[in-house]
């Protein structure tokens, strides 16, 4: 109880502050008010709802093929140490270059439709799947390796009977933290090309100095990212429910 | 040469580790002899570091060795077999698999029948006093009944020879003479060849016909010991017995005598 009373008091404070200031200054800062009528009209006249799920549809593709790209180079990287060699100088430039300086690049290679959004997504998260699932790799590689050699198990079944559930609680990690950069990327992404769904309404917003719609679509953003969030966390427990709470060895 | 299971012939282990200039070469193992009886146990004793799992894990080819050879069954080995199974000191249990998926894991390449593998797995797990306990996962057991599994499962491929690197080491006192008689008792009744790494005096005594010792550096066996007591054994005849004090005062003064000793009671 009182673990939510100070969070709780917290965000009360800032509405009321926010409703306060937003009375006479909210063209530049909204208000909560204003936020939930812009929200609701969204809603029943901009079609919210439809875009809220192309957005999510465009990321969840995007995210998915981050992830099987981000834990195949993972698993290389963790497995083969010339894997490794080969491939760390690029992802390290890939961590130093921002974003940003590849959109030109993507815009000619895949256009300004989903292809681009696609790519985005995977340009910022797959990464953030390399290297949890290369360390849980090398970590289960490490601790596993003699006993399957001993009962002769090797190859495909190594992979899947071993490499594959020694490795879920790291690549959950990796979900973890990827979902809510995925929904930023494709919300920049789509604000950057225009291409229909969230971002979209944010460039409207932009372009008509639209202070309500940028706070409305913020707030969607937070809630979409939050319910992902939460799905990704129930399915982190549920894949590795072996795992003994609150300890790691 | 049919009278023996296991002949380790003058076998030498170096391990080279590091890169070009820092290189490092230890000589894990030199001029090993040694031969186990089919259905032995044997035990490896000797201090930390001497080369006792180097030498188990040769012995299950694991890892290669650089000199001399290993028979078993009066074939040289050349890696890992199903007449072998080796059991770990810290059990290498898969934490995402119940007892039951344990036990079955090393037969999901030999037996497509999954109710074939359960029913052998759940007769190993039988054994080793689990049956209650097929469903549950290693971390909502104790230290004692997960080597237990570590035991079933090495047992389920049925092999002819026990591997064991110091199985008990990580158990409280209390659990480990339990353990003790545990697998005594299954030794007689499934009549495997046992070698059983410790670095326990008392240990290597109560349970084993025969003691090899070990000194340190190139690791070498320093002498061999027959125990002089049969089977069934019972814990507070053999401590309490006059013959248990002797042999135990003897391979003290060895280990003691071995400059490169690192013991201690
Ligand atoms: N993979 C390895 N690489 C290099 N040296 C090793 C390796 N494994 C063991 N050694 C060395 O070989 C010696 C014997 O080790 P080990 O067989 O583990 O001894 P024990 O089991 O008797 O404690 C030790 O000096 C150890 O440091
Ligand atoms: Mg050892």
């Amino acid at each position: 109880m009182n673990k939510y009373l100070l969070p709780a008091s917290g965000v009360a404070g800032f509405l009321i502050i926010w409703q306060i200031v937003g009375a006479f200054q909210g063209d530049f800062l909204s208000s909560p008010t204003r936020m939930v009528g812009e929200i609701v009209y969204l809603t029943t006249e901009g079609g919210l709802i439809g875009l809220v799920l192309i957005t999510l549809g465009t990321m969840l593709i995007g995210w998915v093929l981050s992830i099987v790209i981000g834990v195949f180079v993972g698993f290389l990287i963790g497995r083969y140490r010339i894997m490794s060699v080969i491939l760390e100088p690029y992802l390290i430039a890939k961590y130093s270059v921002p974003i940003i300086a590849l959109v030109p690049l993507l815009v000619i290679w895949f256009g300004i439709e989903e292809g681009f959004l696609i790519a985005t997504i995977i340009i910022a998260t797959a990464i953030m799947l390399v290297f949890p699932t290369a360390a849980g790799t090398k970590e289960t590689v490490r601790t596993y390796d003699q006993v399957a050699r001993a009962y002769s198990i090797s190859g495909w079944h190594f992979f899947i009977k071993i490499l594959l559930p020694g490795s879920l609680p790291f690549i959950a990690t990796g979900l973890r933290i990827s979902v809510q950069r995925a929904l930023m990327a494709v919300i920049v992404g789509e604000f950057l090309v225009g291409y229909n769904g969230l971002g979209t309404l944010l460039k409207d917003a932009r372009i008509r100095l639209d202070a309500d719609e940028v706070f409305a679509v913020a707030f969607i953003a937070l809630l979409v990212g939050a319910v992902l969030t939460g799905a990704v966390g129930y399915l982190d427990r549920r894949l590795s429910s072996w795992r003994p709470v609150a300890v790691t060895s | 040469m049919s009278t023996s299971k296991i002949e380790i012939d003058g076998v030498g282990k170096s391990y080279v580790s590091g890169k070009r200039r820092d290189r490092k070469v230890v000589n894990a193992l030199q001029g090993v002899n040694l031969t186990i009886a089919p259905g032995g146990f044997v035990s490896l004793l000797g201090p930390s570091g001497c080369g006792k799992t180097t030498l188990l894990k040769c012995l299950d080819g694991l890892i290669p060795i650089t000199d001399g050879e290993i028979r078993v069954g009066g074939k040289a080995i050349k890696g890992p077999g199903r007449d072998r199974a080796f059991v770990f000191q810290d059990f290498r249990l898969f934490p995402w698999r119940s007892v039951l998926g344990n036990v079955c894991f090393p037969l999901e390449t030999t037996v497509s029948s999954r109710a074939e593998r359960e029913t052998t797995a759940r007769k190993y797990i039988e054994m080793v006093g689990l049956s209650a306990f097929e469903k549950h996962h290693p971390h909502e057991l104790s230290g004692g009944m997960q080597q237990r599994v570590g035991i079933a499962r090495a047992l389920a491929v049925n092999p002819d020879i026990l591997l064991m690197d110091e199985p008990f080491g990580a158990l409280d006192a209390q659990t480990r003479e339990l353990m003790q008689v545990e697998l005594l008792r299954i030794w007689e009744l499934t009549g495997k060849t046992v070698v059983f790494v410790t670095h326990s005096v008392d240990e290597a005594i109560f349970l084993s016909q025969r003691i090899a010792v070990f000194s340190a550096r190139p690791g070498r066996i320093s002498a061999e010991f027959d125990v002089p007591f049969g089977y069934p054994r019972n814990e507070h005849t053999v401590r309490g017995d006059g013959r248990f004090v002797e042999l135990r005062h003897e391979i003290w003064g060895l280990l003691k005598g071995d400059q490169n000793s690192s013991f201690s009671e």
